[in-house]
């Protein structure tokens, strides 16, 4: 603990001031608060693999975005998307065949008992 | 990381039908936790105890800006959770929760807070509070324009700028302290330092173990009328 600590709290005040103005984005505001917390304690910065939940999208190690990015995901919006029957249709569908192949085996049983007594 | 003597109490007070404050004590990832529920009944207890179990169910990383990571995460998981619950069950109607964490590491402290419940340090018989309240009154004071004594007495000293649940997205402040083996902290909710001087709080911090404090001040806060709310956490670390 070099640094005193009057130095580093300026510096996170900054730094939040920084981030609830939009200059910064979460992702380094994030990066910067642990780099500054871990300059003072004398910790070693992690090495943060993949952004936690209120971090932005922007990774480094993730390819950068292009133009043609861009294009290629507005016409896969624009094509027209073939209709399939959603998992819940399917299974709603499945379910009344089974029900009506019940009620046929059942009238067809009560039939064939009631005519059979009465022959 | 040192061991921490500790005693945390919370209190209905006089005045109030319930107690919508509430306290963490999770010594085994050193956190300490007091959070001040707003809205009422089913609202403002509901509120504090989000927060409270959320911090309570971390796991502590190995590293301490991964932990004020965590328990900035916590929090602002806790504040989508109770805006949407909000929503739902009180169409809208406020509900949020002021929040003051400590967190410890080998011979230092973060201090993670919204809004204005405090964490105070004593040391050598000297009263700092670590946290800066995010009040209307405190950015006036900011500013040079009122002092702190003007502060204490002001009319909106209880209207808050930041809380947990107050707005879409949460911004909470970090400040980093050092710990030294004599030193003493103290969590409170605002039910606490409106009823009592700074000179009282010390004078109590100063005398007998933690557990004896605690009550001491919650005991000095309901004979002076405990408006609202009282809840302490009083900590120390442990000398070997």
């Amino acid at each position: 603990m070099t640094v005193p600590v009057e130095s580093v709290n300026h510096e996170l005040l900054v730094l939040t001031n920084s981030f609830a103005n939009g200059a910064i984005g979460p992702a380094e505001f994030r990066r910067r608060r642990r780099e500054l917390v871990c300059a003072w304690t004398g910790e070693s910065p992690p090495q943060v693999e993949s952004a936690g939940a209120s971090e932005d999208d922007t990774q480094p190690m993730l390819a950068a975005i292009t133009d043609e990015d861009v294009a290629k995901a507005v016409q896969s919006v624009d094509e027209p998307q073939p209709v399939v029957p959603s998992q819940s249709k399917a299974w709603r569908l499945w379910a009344t065949v089974v029900l009506l192949a019940f009620a046929l085996t059942g009238a067809g049983a009560l039939l064939w008992f009631v005519l059979r007594r009465s022959v | 990381m040192a061991n921490w003597q500790f005693c945390a109490l919370t209190d209905q007070g006089v005045r109030r039908k319930h107690n919508e404050d509430a306290v963490v004590a999770a010594p085994d990832i050193a956190l300490w936790a007091v959070a001040d529920g707003m809205g009422g009944h089913e609202a403002g207890d509901v509120a504090s105890r989000m927060i409270t179990d959320a911090l309570a169910r971390l796991q502590r990383p190995d590293n301490f800006s991964l932990f004020i990571d965590a328990v900035e995460d916590a929090l602002v998981a806790a504040n989508s959770t109770m805006r949407s619950h909000a929503d739902k069950e009180f169409a809208g109607r406020m509900m949020g929760s002021t929040v003051v964490v400590m967190l410890a590491g080998p011979g230092y402290g973060a201090c993670v807070w919204a809004g204005d419940s405090r964490l105070y340090r004593l040391r050598d018989g000297k009263l700092v509070a670590l946290s800066r309240d995010h009040s209307q009154v405190q950015s006036l004071v900011d500013a040079g324009v009122l002092s702190a004594e003007q502060a204490e007495s002001h009319p909106n000293a209880n209207v808050i700028t930041r809380a947990i649940g107050g707005a879409t997205t949460l911004l909470v402040d970090v400040v980093m302290f050092d710990v030294l083996p004599a030193d003493r902290f103290l969590l409170c909710s605002d039910g606490l330092y409106n009823e009592l001087s700074a000179a009282d709080i010390t004078a109590t911090l100063s005398q007998g173990n933690v557990a004896d404090c605690a009550q001491s001040l919650i005991d000095q806060a309901v004979q002076n009328g405990a408006r609202d709310n009282v809840s302490v956490i009083v900590l120390e670390p442990e000398v070997a």
